[in-house]
């Protein structure tokens, strides 16, 4: 599985980003991002979301997730992605998910 | 408590049902003022509101008495648009979000709030631990928010008579400890809220400095004056309206000129050193700064904080033609601007035109104060002229057409 993560805004206004690719990582950790992708329901949320009509200094999120397990592949035989473009407030599952992720970028 | 419907009551009671008492005791209390303002805004709604409106007749009216035949019928014209707004604005401003917020005090009225590292933005705005007439409480973060935000409001008070965010004196509600380690302090549209930082980019505790506290206060300004939109170059003039009413503020409040002055946003804040935005220099501040202060590099999809550089390198040349205090000359222009002429899609164009002409109101045609905003603009590649009686038609048009597509007209 690879995670493109990418963040902008917020007060600051710095733009970070990230790829989490979980070949190169060990099993726990990997079973972590899974469970953290699962808990999001990160395939079912919509893939845009508009700005809020109010409010200055969110945060603004890009994120891919492309799975890489053969089983999960559509008729075509294209690994099955799904991208978000997403403003704060996120919904409160999600935000497990972008924790990990803003860390990693952080790194 | 429990008279409150719908979504409300039901995170109320699975709260009830899913957190220890103590702490449920402390979200009912803050829920309990939460209903009581929206209570008393239900009873302002009925209340008649002020319109404003961005040009003042008055110019149009010379125009009609003094201009061409064909002047004339365009000045008559835009007044026509001018009343049709401002019946349509008083109908937006009944569902606008801005009238959820208690109002109408004489004086400076702030709540802190403590999100206790919650970062749940349903439960805002959290447990009141901090009023008018409550003592220090020891924690450093909730203190400093307190006291920042009553000299914010002193500031906009003493220098342009502004009372709170709305200018109806509505109370000004933060919440501090949003969030474990957040690096980011937001308005959402109703109030402030600050992250501890210890992210891993912003030192912790800073973000609740004077500096960001009058940045994310000014968001408030805005939104019920010009409520520029928040993207593309309205949004890069949303964003620099915060950091020029935020070093404004950072200038008054140390008694500094000018040329006493930093002109940084986010100093001493950041783990890796430097400052977060340069108004002297845009793009560096630190070194992976993107920030731009030309319109030449201007590109669409640019974030607010990314081309707020144009306006804000602007702002700041004009200042310094100028000497003496910001927020006596070019900050009294800036104000102006942004109460009462720029708008929703305003462009850099547009602020440097407005600037232009409130300089020759307020200081005279060709004053030393008129020829530092032209040349604040020069700097940044936009000219600033008097704008024309079709430039202000089609900006007027914008408004109105946006006004519909929002009322599904």
């Amino acid at each position: 599985m690879r995670i493109y993560y990418e963040q902008s805004g917020g007060f600051a206004g710095i733009d970070i980003s990230t790829t989490v690719n979980t070949d190169s990582l060990p099993a726990d950790e990997v079973n972590k991002i899974q469970d953290l992708v699962n808990k999001a329901n990160f395939f079912s949320l919509n893939s845009v979301s508009s700005q809020p009509e109010t409010g200055a200094d969110y945060f603004h999120y890009r994120i891919t997730v492309e799975m890489d397990d053969a089983n999960n592949n559509n008729k075509n035989g294209q690994k099955k992605t799904h991208a978000l473009e997403i403003y704060d407030p996120v919904p409160a599952q999600l935000k497990p998910l972008i924790k990990y992720l803003r860390t990693k970028a952080m790194e | 408590m429990f008279v409150t419907k719908g979504p409300f009551i039901r995170r109320t009671l699975n709260s009830y049902f899913t957190t220890p008492n103590s702490r449920m005791k402390k979200i009912m209390r803050a829920n309990f003022i939460d209903r009581n303002w929206r209570l008393h805004n239900v009873q302002r709604l009925h209340h008649n509101e002020a319109v404003c409106c961005f040009v003042p007749d008055y110019v149009f009216e010379q125009v009609i008495r003094d201009g061409s035949r064909e002047e004339r019928d365009k000045a008559i014209h835009i007044l026509k648009l001018s009343e049709r707004l401002r019946s349509q604005r008083h109908f937006v401003s009944a569902t606008d979000p801005k009238r959820f917020g208690i109002g109408g005090h004489t004086e400076r009225r702030r709540v802190v709030y403590d999100m206790h590292n919650i970062g749940d933005d349903n439960l805002l705005p959290g447990d009141p631990v901090r009023y008018e007439d409550s003592t220090d409480t020891g924690d450093s973060n909730i203190d400093k928010c307190f006291n920042h935000t009553g000299s914010v409001y002193d500031f906009y008070n003493q220098i342009f008579s502004r009372n709170s965010m709305d200018g109806e004196g509505m109370a000004m509600y933060s919440s501090v400890h949003f969030d474990e380690d957040l690096d980011n302090a937001f308005w959402n549209g109703r109030q402030m809220t600050y992250g501890n930082g210890g992210g891993g980019f912003i030192k912790p505790g800073t973000l609740t400095d004077l500096i960001v506290v009058a940045h994310e206060l000014t968001h408030g300004v805005t939104q019920y004056e010009s409520n520029l939109a928040y993207s593309g170059q309205p949004g890069g003039l949303n964003e620099s309206m915060s950091d020029v009413f935020a070093i404004m503020c950072d200038q008054w409040v140390n008694k500094q000129t000018v040329n006493d002055s930093h002109w940084l946003i986010g100093k001493d804040i950041m783990v890796r050193g430097g400052a977060l935005r340069s108004m002297k220099s845009p793009g560096g501040a630190h070194p992976g700064d993107r920030q731009v202060s030309h319109v030449r590099d201007y590109r669409e999809g640019m974030g607010p904080h990314q081309c707020s550089g144009i306006p804000n390198k602007a702002f700041y040349t004009a200042c310094m033609k100028v000497g003496g205090n910001s927020y006596e000359t070019i900050g009294k222009i800036w104000y102006i601007a942004l109460k009462d002429r720029l708008s929703r899609l305003s462009q850099f164009q547009d602020a440097a035109n407005h600037t232009y002409t409130i300089a020759a109101e307020l200081f005279g045609e060709d004053s030393n104060e008129q020829k530092a905003v032209a040349s604040g603009w020069s700097e940044v590649g936009v000219e600033a002229r008097k704008p024309t009686v079709e430039e202000i038609i089609v900006e007027r048009k914008k408004l109105l057409s946006k006004i519909d597509s929002r009322l599904g007209r």
